[in-house]
């Protein structure tokens, strides 16, 4: 689930309670603005964040059945439009599941293109210009790059490794760049809780990345412990849209 | 200029529910317990001032902290008053959704042989 990580300002949370006018199954998703007539927030869409009000913090149920005993459906929202919000990485439309790993295939000793083995996903499909690639085992583990052009079977950068790529070695491709200008959205899992990696750059809902967290002690825990930051693009509080 | 001499009346239970009704402050149709019962009946996340904070029984609601360093800035569920610095909690099922992901600090042994430089 995304949880709240840090504010861009460096205060702290504001939690609301809002109105819902559907469901809240899980905790830890962003709640968007209804349309009009709409009686409150409902939660977002993997592609869309539109107008969001915020972080949810806890589940609520919609009901417009009348009874003395209802409860209102209501859910706690963190609203700070410069909230910082931590996803987990994701590599399908199922939360949970690793992130796929590139292994370099050929040495490359001007460190700046990686090719990749056979079976791993094309860099070109789903494209991953101006995303990023992450080493997570060699040389050059815990060092990332800009891709600046890709084909079926190479990555390739504009900035050098500092060291060889060896064949071997493992790398992470992700399709964002942080505060960049084109790989600034994320595709959600289809519980809206974590960010798919599997899905081309410049495709997604308005999250822009701010940095991520690869967890380099290994090539194992960096496909399964690694998070992404984002701050809400489109928060119903942000005077620009 | 006449001098006005306040008589202190005697606290009867129904002059003490009158200024309990014209207490200044918004009024509430529920007491501040009930209040924070319905939301842990609910398993709603529930924020605390920190005059309301010790009267709240986290453990035997089920409730752990919703994070250690950072502390929210809205309404306490106990008293109503808006304010900072507020202590959330949230329902154990909710921790690994919501909880804020913060470094374990170690044993509390660790904690106290750290070595400070």
């Amino acid at each position: 689930m995304a949880k709240f990580g840090y504010t861009l300002s460096g205060g702290g949370p504001v939690m609301k309670r809002l109105k819902i006018s559907a469901s809240f199954a899980t905790a830890g998703i962003y709640a968007i603005a209804g349309a009009t007539t709409t009686p409150g927030v409902k939660p977002c869409t993997t592609t869309a964040v539109t107008d969001s009000a915020g972080l949810t913090q806890d589940t609520a149920t919609y009901t417009t059945t009348k009874a003395t005993s209802m409860v209102e459906g209501v859910v706690t929202v963190i609203i700070n439009p410069d909230l910082v919000a931590q996803f987990k990485m994701a590599n399908s439309a199922t939360a949970g599941t690793a992130l796929v790993a590139t292994t370099a295939s050929a040495a490359q000793t001007n460190g700046l293109d990686v090719t990749i083995t056979t079976g791993d996903p094309a860099p070109n499909s789903p494209e991953m210009i101006d995303g990023t690639i992450v080493c997570i085992s060699g040389a050059n583990a815990g060092l990332s790059r800009i891709i600046t052009a890709s084909a079926a079977t190479k990555a390739t950068f504009t900035v050098p490794f500092p060291n060889s790529i060896a064949s071997g070695d493992k790398f992470i491709l992700v399709p964002w760049q942080p505060l960049g200008a084109v790989a600034k959205v994320v595709n959600l899992t289809s519980n809206f809780a974590e960010a798919r990696q599997d899905i081309a750059v410049a495709t997604g809902a308005a999250l822009r990345p701010v940095e991520f967290s690869f967890d380099t002690s290994g090539a194992s825990n960096a496909q399964r412990n690694s998070f992404l930051y984002v701050v809400n693009d489109d928060h119903v509080l942000n005077t620009a849209t | 200029m006449s001098i006005t001499i306040h008589v202190p009346k005697p606290e009867t239970p129904q002059r003490l529910m009158q200024a309990a009704v014209q207490a200044w402050g918004p009024q509430h149709t529920s007491l501040a317990g009930s209040r924070v019962d319905d939301l842990v009946q609910n398993g709603k996340l529930v924020m605390l001032c920190s005059f309301c904070d010790p009267k709240f029984n986290p453990r035997r609601n089920g409730y752990v902290s919703w994070s250690r360093t950072w502390l929210p800035v809205g309404q306490c569920d106990g008293c109503k008053n808006h304010g900072t610095g507020l202590k959330a909690w949230i329902p154990e099922s909710n921790y690994d959704a919501v909880a804020v992901h913060e470094p374990s600090r170690g044993p509390r042994w660790r904690r106290m042989f750290a070595r400070r430089s």
